[in-house]
């Protein structure tokens, strides 16, 4: 079942905002528009209630509608107005997609260990969960509304690329595609005073200062209660990452239900000529951006930004940031000494070389050995120890006998996220002996299991565990690639 | 009653001694018997032996049993003191095969996904730090700049198009 992208954000607006004078204009044009307001009115009363609110938007791409406007008053006088309409009074835009790849292929790549930061424009840093989105494109959207100048980031995540064959849309769960995973709330207009001022300051506003003025009430709204975690973004960028992040109040995680989608995003409310709502809003954002700047500041101690002056400088691009923990490799000894963690509950006879086992089920020898009680708990307690134990297998050397003369030509497989497919592509010649002594053989790829015709090989970063080895063809085949079994010209056996 | 003395060169928690890297090397195989009463779990033996003993692990066959050997007492010239233990892990080494356990590590199986409380992460991260470009904001200017939008909200009916 496909959500309409446009129904939901409505639905996120939790209302209808159906003005049907929206005019977009610039600077100019907003002082021809005031002039042609005081023409067709007749005093100030008239059309300061009628132009209900004037935004600063520095947003590029709105959509307009052509037709030419005129505009009346209630005497029937009208005139030509030289602007063009807002075409929809919400609209949603697909910013951008990244793929977020694991680098480590284990533990290390998850929550707890990698983080994941976000600069939104307009909004700031947050943060992602590395367990939403690792091995999957994020992806971003950011709707509009322009009735009130407050805006959504969306952030989504999707198994594949989007791209002009694919509509952002958004589906449920269950059905792939983008998943919205969070939702913040930001201000992508502000305002200017109307109401509370009279036609010289709109004019001298539209033309001059319109935005300054704003700006320095939104500068003052910095000692009226700005939350500390927002103005901490202009000291240390590695300290925390929670401390970073945006105000909470500010947007919020969405939750899906099976029923649907349902947000809880603060319900957006228009702000009327009342710049310290939104200015507060725009210095938090401002914030963020010094702490962009601070990090890209070659000393940053003494380069450091921390002057809202630099408020234009604010980037306009969003920046994902991944910070990757510094993970040791363990040499082949280590693994031998430590292990790596399995959790597999096993008869002892499946595994090889060193292990620990945290417990043990010995099957009733009462009748059939000589065991004594005190032999058992002795055993018992050997193969439980934190310390491990090791068992080889001592008749290893009859076993490659059989299959010393193969050459293994096995294929690594090469996954393609973009694309669905994936294959297998020969990767280095090895006989068996060598392999079981090559360091594919430890960590990335190892044989656990070998018999006369097949051997079971876990192969790192794939999805298939079991291969065989094909008789007198010397190549591994997945099992499960039977099923599609390709046998490509170039590269052999494999998924394609 | 035969006891057979090995060189053993290998790792005491390795269950199966005696394979290509841990070889359980004969020294010499010896016939007597039991003086006094013996535990099967630790064996105390005196043995003849004309030079100082250079092996470490037994087999006595009537026992069944594998033995590492704890101490070497010299009692008089060429009569030797020999303390073992049983070593239940080579002795047993079938039952263990077919016992079932919970293996929270392993050297050659591995689960990735696993949290391994024992790797080693050194101080600090590695960051990447990735631009998204998009052609939708601009930055916020002080003094908007000419072609910087500005829009303008009207009441009900006083703005309407002219093809209506």
């Amino acid at each position: 079942m496909w959500i309409d992208f446009r129904n939901y954000i409505s639905n996120i607006f939790y209302k209808n905002t159906h003005f049907n004078g929206m005019m977009l204009t610039n600077k100019r044009g907003l002082y021809n528009i005031v002039k042609d307001f005081e023409s067709i009115f007749s005093n100030f009363t008239d059309y300061s209630s009628e132009m209900t609110s004037i935004y600063y938007c520095p947003i590029k791409s709105i959509k307009v509608s052509e037709t030419s406007q005129y505009l009346n008053n209630s005497r029937g006088d009208w005139k030509d107005i030289k602007v063009k309409g807002i075409e929809a009074d919400s609209t949603i835009q697909h910013l951008g997609q990244y793929f977020v790849s694991p680098r480590f292929n284990n533990f290390a790549d998850y929550k707890g260990y990698t983080h994941i930061k976000i600069y939104l424009p307009y909004m700031g840093y947050v943060n992602v969960d590395p367990n939403e989105c690792m091995g999957k494109y994020l992806q971003f959207f950011v709707a509009f509304d322009f009735a009130t100048g407050k805006g959504i980031h969306l952030i989504g995540t999707s198994s594949n690329y989007i791209d002009n064959q694919h509509e952002p849309y958004i589906v449920d769960d269950c059905f792939g595609d983008v998943r919205i995973i969070s939702t913040y709330e930001f201000d992508f207009a502000m305002e200017i005073p109307v109401g509370t001022s009279n036609i010289g300051d709109i004019k001298r506003n539209a033309v001059l200062g319109a935005i300054k003025t704003v700006a320095t009430a939104a500068v003052s709204a910095a000692t009226m209660g700005i939350p500390a975690a927002v103005v901490a973004t202009t000291s240390s960028v590695t300290s925390s990452f929670e401390v970073q992040e945006r105000s909470p109040d500010k947007g919020s995680r969405l939750k899906t239900t099976s029923a649907g989608t349902e947000t809880q995003t603060t319900e957006t409310t228009k702000t009327t000529n009342n710049p310290k709502s939104f200015s507060k809003t725009a210095l938090e954002a401002f914030n963020s951006s010094i702490g962009v700047l601070n990090m890209s500041a070659p000393n940053g101690n003494t380069d450091r930004v921390n002057d809202a002056s630099l408020l234009w400088s604010m980037p306009t691009n969003i920046i994902v940031e991944i910070y990757r923990p510094k993970m040791m490799n363990y040499s082949k000894n280590e693994i031998s000494l430590l292990g790596q963690p399995v959790g597999v509950a096993n008869p002892i006879s499946f595994m090889s070389g060193f292990m620990v086992a945290s417990s043990v089920k010995i099957p009733d020898i009462s009748s059939s050995s000589s065991i004594t009680l005190e032999e058992l708990e002795e055993l018992e307690m050997l193969l439980t120890s934190p310390n491990g134990f090791y068992r080889y297998r001592v008749e290893e050397d009859d076993d490659f006998t059989n299959l010393k003369s193969f050459e293994l030509y096995y294929y690594k497989n090469h996954y393609d996220w973009v694309s669905q497919y994936k294959f297998y592509y020969p990767h280095e010649y090895m006989t068996w002996k060598d392999f079981i002594n090559s360091p594919y053989n430890v960590g990335n790829m190892f044989a656990y299991e070998v018999g006369d015709d097949y051997v079971r090989l876990n192969i790192k970063d794939d999805y298939g565990d079991y291969y065989y080895l094909e008789n007198n063809v010397n190549s591994l085949v997945d099992i499960n690639s039977k099923v599609y079994n390709y046998n490509h010209p170039d590269y052999g056996y494999g998924f394609y | 009653m035969k006891i057979v003395f090995y060189h053993y060169k290998g790792l005491k928690n390795q269950i199966k001694k005696g394979g290509r890297d841990d070889p359980l090397t004969k020294v010499i195989e010896l016939d007597g018997t039991l003086k006094q009463p013996t535990s099967l779990t630790n064996v105390v033996v005196t043995i003849e032996y004309d030079k100082t003993p250079n092996f470490n692990y037994v087999y006595i066959e009537e026992f069944s049993r594998y033995y590492f050997i704890t101490n070497i007492v010299s009692v008089r010239n060429n009569v030797w003191q020999i303390t073992m233990h049983i070593d239940v892990l080579y002795t047993y080494n079938t039952i263990i095969d077919n016992s079932y356990a919970f293996i929270e590590r392993a050297e050659q199986q591995h689960n990735p996904m696993i949290v391994d409380n024992k790797r080693v992460f050194e101080a600090g991260y590695q960051i990447e730090k990735n631009e998204i470009s998009n052609d939708v904001f601009r930055t916020f200017n002080m003094t908007p700049r000419d072609d910087d939008f500005v829009y303008v909200i009207t009441g009900f009916d006083f703005f309407t198009r002219a093809d209506e």
